[in-house]
Order: structure tokens, then C-alpha cells, then sequence
């Protein structure tokens, strides 16, 4: 068992490789081999390879590449423009009018597809040109679109979730259902924010649209369907114990054929495009994740475990004082990190402290997630704000980070509502899964 | 293909033989949801099962992820943080992104030693998975191991071809090819057909609200 003080120093090496630029996979492995040299010996450096087979060889984590796949082919379905038209239809009526699509399609798209880049460009490329003649204030234009793409991870089926997962033996289906309602809730919350803005400076807001005659939005309706339809398959499956979340991943790609097949794009070229971004994004994750594993390995060898909960226990803290002064520690971690190596480089230290407080591991799943979520809006860093302005080429990055402003707190408020209900995280796996 | 390798025939080569496992992993994992499907509805309906379809989906991920690492590094897709090195000058950035490569490199070099050792036991022993499969691990394994092993190839390729321009001088040239990715360069590798498509969309959309409104 090493001491507090070593720990700190371990975990300080690592942030300082990953500031300076290595890849972030790089830092983690060095940082464990360093450990293990130190403290256990060449068997304990030998194991990295029965480590990398144990890692990569897992029938769960074929969820991550199958569910980025299904993702792909409905992106490329080519739904995104009508979908976005078919949702303003239904939204319009609310103060704020086009801004709430910008919410609920990024919030759709981000839920689809595995990757926050391009949620934020291809929302960004199909709503601006809509805003153009319209009026409204660009601010919160583009606010409510990094707003939306921020929601991907917590609204299932998302990669996230099996990454935590994985990292930490918790089951993927219950994460799944956790994350459900937080994920309507802060829905909800940015449209409330978005609706409290306008009533109370309706010149934000632009020119209302002519409502179209019923038959047309009926008509369009269908564009919303499948992404509800794969999300209903594979959701339904899994919190109806139908299918092991790996499994109701594959039946969402079977069902995502068809789909695409019938808006007339699905071709070999699609599907190989489409594979390439999936093992792009499957491989950007689990070189992380590998890495990950061999430093879990090594710190449970060195007893880490123990000398964190040690110390947890001897400060006496309650969970909720320690949840937030986490969500403090994430949000400054945040500013910089993007979620991936913020999730995978923080959990095997995290995670231990908080099981030592009594905090359900489930529901610790969802927070880390929502803590995900803020940082991908944080600026100076944070990536989905500069891909829009990236789209949007012309104006300055300040009017995006302004725009996010009220939305980054409305987070702040869910963390809060988080922190404080955690019934709302935990309600529904338990009537899933018992 | 957006691919940083230096160009020259072995590159092409490499690059082609990349993508080419690339598609082919794609395939299988579309092969291998539709039979997935099979089972479920075989099992819930007519109590057959194919056994040890599990199994093999955790072999496809260890062998999807090590031909993947490949294709991502060739695509600059590998996650670094690069806050501090977007604000360095230009020779301080070189150094650390051939710092970055050759790290990486050595990382993959000693995984592969080491991946190399539990394939060669598992020859030696003659391993088999204690499934009802009973797979000799040789397979899945050596699969994985040369995912791995062409990843290692592409690392100390690159990593190579980074230190030579460094040595060089060519900072500028360096930090091009073996920086983090531009964001204008991040947004073409996430979403560049996608993006396409959807513009296509929005043209023919309002190629036909002329056309309507000409009618009209």
C-alpha cells in the first residue's frame, strides 16, 4: 500500500504529460509503468499484456464500435434537414421559436452519433442558414446549439456511459436507465431557460415562421420517426431485460439499414464511410480505455483502493459535500479536458473515494457524465464552441462563449437538482432492474 | 483518406492495406449484428441458440480496436490535449510532437513485446477458452497480435519520419503532419461527408422551392 502523498504525486505526473501534449493514452500507460516499477516489480510490468488481451477481448464493450456504426448510418441516412424541419414545426408556438429546435435536434443528433464534433457542425450547418433573415439574437443562436450537442452522453444509448462502465463494473443497461430522466430534465431545463429569456426580452427572439397547415407537419412528421424508432428498439430492449445492451446495439444497427435504405442512401460507399468514422471513433476510445486498464490494474495492485477510502473515512465528509466539492474539481478540469480523458483519467482515483462515501455507483455514473457534459461548453476550451464558429465563419468565438452563458449555468442548476434528488437518477433502474 | 503518411509507394501501400481492414472489420461487425439478431429471436421464439456468439463479439472487439489504432493514427485521430501546445511557438511545438510520436512509439513497441509474449504461451500451452467454443486462443489472438503489430509498424513509421524532420529543421513540416489536428482539419475528419450531404439537401430543397414557386 502506498501513501496519500505518492498518489497525489502519480496523478499530478500524469496531468503534467497530458498538458505538455502526449497523447493521452501514452500518458496514462507511462504513468502506470512507473508505478508498477517503483513499487512492484518487473511481474507486475510483465502483465501488461495479458492486461491488453483481458481489456480489448470483451463482449460489453463491442457496444462502444456497434452503437458509434448505428449512429453513423442514421447520420448518413440523410434525415437531418428534415428532422430539424419537422421538430420547428412542433416547437414554434413556444416563445424562443426556432431556438427550442436548435435544442431538441442537436439533443436527437447528439443522442445518435458518437461524436460531439459532428453534432455541433452538422447542426450548425443546417439551422444558421435558417436564422440568417430571421432576427434572432446570434448569441443565443448559437448558445442554444452548443447547448443541445453538450446533451449526447447523457441521453442514452451514449458512449460514455459503457466507457464508466466498463471502467468500474457497473452495469451499462442500469446506467442507461439512469440516465434517462436527467437527460429530459436538462432537456427541459435549457428550453425553460431559452423560453424564460425570451418572455423577458422578446426582442431576442426573431420574426415568428406563418404557421404550415396541418397536413404538411403531419406529413413531415415521419422524418422524426426514425431516430425515435431506434431509440425505442434499442432502449426498450434493454429496460424490458430483452437483450444485454450489446446486443440491442446490434439490433439497432440492423434496424438502422432500412432506414437509411429508405431515404435512398444506403450504398457500399456510404456503408465504408461509415465503418471508417466507427473504427476511427471506436479506436480513439479504446486506446484510452486500454491504457486505462493496465493503470486500474496496477493501482488496485498497489492498493490505492484502500488508502483512498482510508482517507475518505477519516474526513468525515457527507456525500453531498463531497459531490459538490467534485463538481468543482470537474468543472476546472473542464476548462481544459475533453470528456473522454476527463471521464477515463479521473475515474480509477474518483471512484474508489466515492464508493468509500456510500455514494451509489450508478447514480456517481450520471453525475461524471453530466460533469462531461458542462466541460464539452466550457470555454476557452471546449470543442463543440469553436465547430460552430468554425461553420458559422464570420463573427467572433466571444458572441458563442456569450451565448453559452446562460445555458453553462442552467447546467449548474442540474448538477444542483442532481446532487440534492438523486432519486431522479435512480428511480427508473430500479423499476427496470430492481 | 486526410492520412499524414510521408508520401512514397510504401505509404500508398500502408495506407490501402489500412483501409482495406478497415472495410473488411466493417463488414464483419454488420455480419455479425445480423446474426446476433438471429439468435435473439431464435432464442426467444424457438429456443435455438447459436452458442458463443459472446464469445466472438469479444474477440471482433480486441481485433476491431487493434486495426482501428492504425487507422486513427494515420487520420491524427489519437486524443491528445492540445491547450498548452496550440500556445507554444513553433519549435517548442516540434519538439513535443515528435516528443509525442516517439513516446507513443515506445508505448506500442512494448505492448507488442509484450502481446507477443501471451500469444507465443498460448502456442506453447496450447490454450483453449473455457467455453463450450473451447477456441484454441491462438486464433483470436494472433488476429489481435497483428492488429497490434501494424499499429506498432505505423508508430515507429511515423515516429521515424517526425524525428528525421525534426533533425532536419523542418519545424513547420513537423508540427503540419504530427500536430493536433486544426479545427478546420477536425471538422473535415468527424464530419466532412456528412456536412456534404447535408448542404446537398439544402440545395436540392431549394431548387424545388423555386421550382414551386416558378409554378406557382
Amino acid at each position: 500500500m502506498i501513501g496519500a502523498t505518492e498518489i497525489g504525486i502519480g496523478f499530478l505526473i500524469m496531468l503534467v504529460l497530458m498538458f505538455l501534449g502526449l497523447h493521452v493514452a501514452t500518458t496514462m500507460l507511462l504513468t502506470a509503468i512507473l508505478g508498477a516499477v517503483l513499487y512492484l516489480g518487473m511481474p507486475a510490468v510483465n502483465a501488461v499484456g495479458n492486461q491488453l488481451w483481458a481489456a480489448n477481448e470483451d463482449y460489453v464493450l463491442l457496444s462502444i464500435p456497434l452503437y458509434i456504426l448505428l449512429g453513423e448510418i442514421l447520420v448518413r441516412a440523410g434525415t437531418t434537414d428534415k428532422m430539424y424541419k419537422s421538430l420547428s414545426d412542433w416547437l414554434n408556438f413556444l416563445p424562443g421559436g426556432l431556438l427550442h429546435t436548435n435544442i431538441g435536434s442537436s439533443a436527437l443528433f447528439s443522442a445518435v452519433s458518437g461524436s460531439s464534433v459532428a453534432t455541433a457542425a452538422t447542426i450548425s450547418t443546417v439551422a444558421l442558414p435558417t436564422f440568417k433573415t430571421r432576427r434572432y439574437d446570434q448569441r443565443l443562436v448559437l448558445g442554444s446549439i452548443a447547448a443541445g450537442a453538450s446533451l449526447g452522453n447523457l441521453i442514452p444509448p451514449g458512449i460514455a456511459f459503457l466507457v464508466y462502465g466498463a471502467m468500474t463494473n457497473t452495469s451499462a443497461g442500469r446506467l442507461y436507465a439512469a440516465g434517462v430522466i436527467p437527460g429530459a430534465i436538462m432537456t427541459l431545463l435549457f428550453m425553460g431557460c431559452i423560453l424564460a429569456i425570451c418572455l423577458y426580452k422578446p426582442g431576442l427572439a426573431g420574426a415568428k415562421e406563418a404557421e404550415p397547415p396541418l397536413r404538411e407537419k403531419l406529413g413531415r412528421l415521419k422524418h422524426l420517426l426514425a431516430p425515435l424508432v431506434v431509440f425505442g428498439v434499442v432502449m426498450g430492449c434493454i429496460y424490458t431485460g430483452w437483450a444485454t445492451v450489446t446486443e440491442s446495439a446490434a439490433l439497432g444497427v440492423v434496424v438502422a439499414l432500412p432506414i437509411a435504405w429508405a431515404y435512398g442512401n444506403l450504398s457500399v460507399a456510404m456503408m465504408h464511410d461509415a465503418f471508417r468514422a466507427t473504427l476511427r471513433l471506436t479506436a480513439m476510445s479504446l486506446l484510452i480505455l486500454t491504457a486505462a486498464f493496465y493503470l486500474n490494474f496496477v493501482m488496485g495492485l498497489l492498493g490505492i483502493t484502500q488508502t483512498l477510502s482510508a482517507l475518505v473515512q477519516g474526513l468525515d465528509v457527507s456525500p453531498v459535500q463531497l459531490l459538490w466539492v467534485l463538481a468543482v474539481f470537474y468543472l476546472l478540469l473542464g476548462i481544459f479536458f475533453e470528456t473522454l480523458p476527463m471521464l477515463v483519467g479521473t475515474v480509477p482515483l474518483v471512484f474508489p473515494v466515492i464508493t468509500a462515501a456510500g455514494i451509489d455507483p450508478v447514480f456517481f455514473g450520471v453525475f461524471i457524465v453530466l460533469m462531461c457534459e458542462i466541460s464539452l461548453i466550457s470555454p476557452p476550451v471546449g470543442m463543440t464552441l469553436y465547430v460552430i464558429q468554425g461553420v458559422r465563419g464570420e463573427g467572433t468565438i466571444a458572441e458563442v462563449f456569450q451565448g453559452t452563458v446562460p445555458f453553462f449555468l442552467t447546467m449548474i442548476v442540474m448538477t444542483a437538482i442532481l446532487i440534492h434528488f438523486p432519486q431522479i437518477a435512480l428511480w427508473l433502474p430500479k423499476l427496470s432492474f430492481g | 483518406m486526410h492520412s499524414n503518411l510521408p508520401p512514397n509507394p510504401f505509404s500508398g501501400l500502408l495506407n490501402r492495406l489500412v483501409d482495406l481492414l478497415v472495410i473488411i472489420t466493417g463488414w464483419w461487425l454488420v455480419a455479425l449484428s445480423i446474426l446476433t439478431c438471429v439468435e435473439m429471436v431464435g432464442r426467444k421464439l424457438f429456443s435455438f441458440s447459436f452458442q458463443g456468439i459472446d464469445e466472438v463479439g469479444g474477440y471482433t472487439l480486441a481485433i476491431t480496436a487493434a486495426i482501428g489504432f492504425s487507422y486513427t493514427l494515420i487520420t491524427r485521430g489519437h486524443t491528445r490535449i492540445d491547450f498548452l501546445v496550440g500556445k507554444l511557438p513553433e519549435k517548442a511545438r516540434s519538439a513535443i510532437n515528435v516528443l509525442a510520436m516517439l513516446t507513443l512509439a515506445g508505448m506500442a513497441v512494448f505492448a507488442i513485446w509484450r502481446a507477443w509474449v501471451v500469444l507465443s504461451e498460448s502456442i506453447e500451452f496450447q490454450s483453449h477458452s473455457t467455453t463450450p467454443l473451447q477456441t484454441p486462443m491462438w486464433i483470436p489472438q494472433s488476429l489481435w497480435f497483428m492488429g497490434w503489430a501494424l499499429f506498432t509498424l505505423v508508430c515507429v513509421y511515423l515516429a521515424g519520419h517526425a524525428l528525421v524532420l525534426w533533425l532536419r529543421g523542418d519545424h513547420a513540416a513537423v508540427n503540419k503532419a504530427y500536430g493536433p489536428q486544426t479545427l478546420e482539419e477536425e471538422i473535415e475528419s468527424e464530419a466532412g461527408e456528412v456536412l456534404e450531404q447535408v448542404k446537398m439537401e439544402q440545395r436540392l430543397a431549394q431548387q424545388r422551392q423555386q421550382a414551386k414557386e416558378g409554378a406557382a
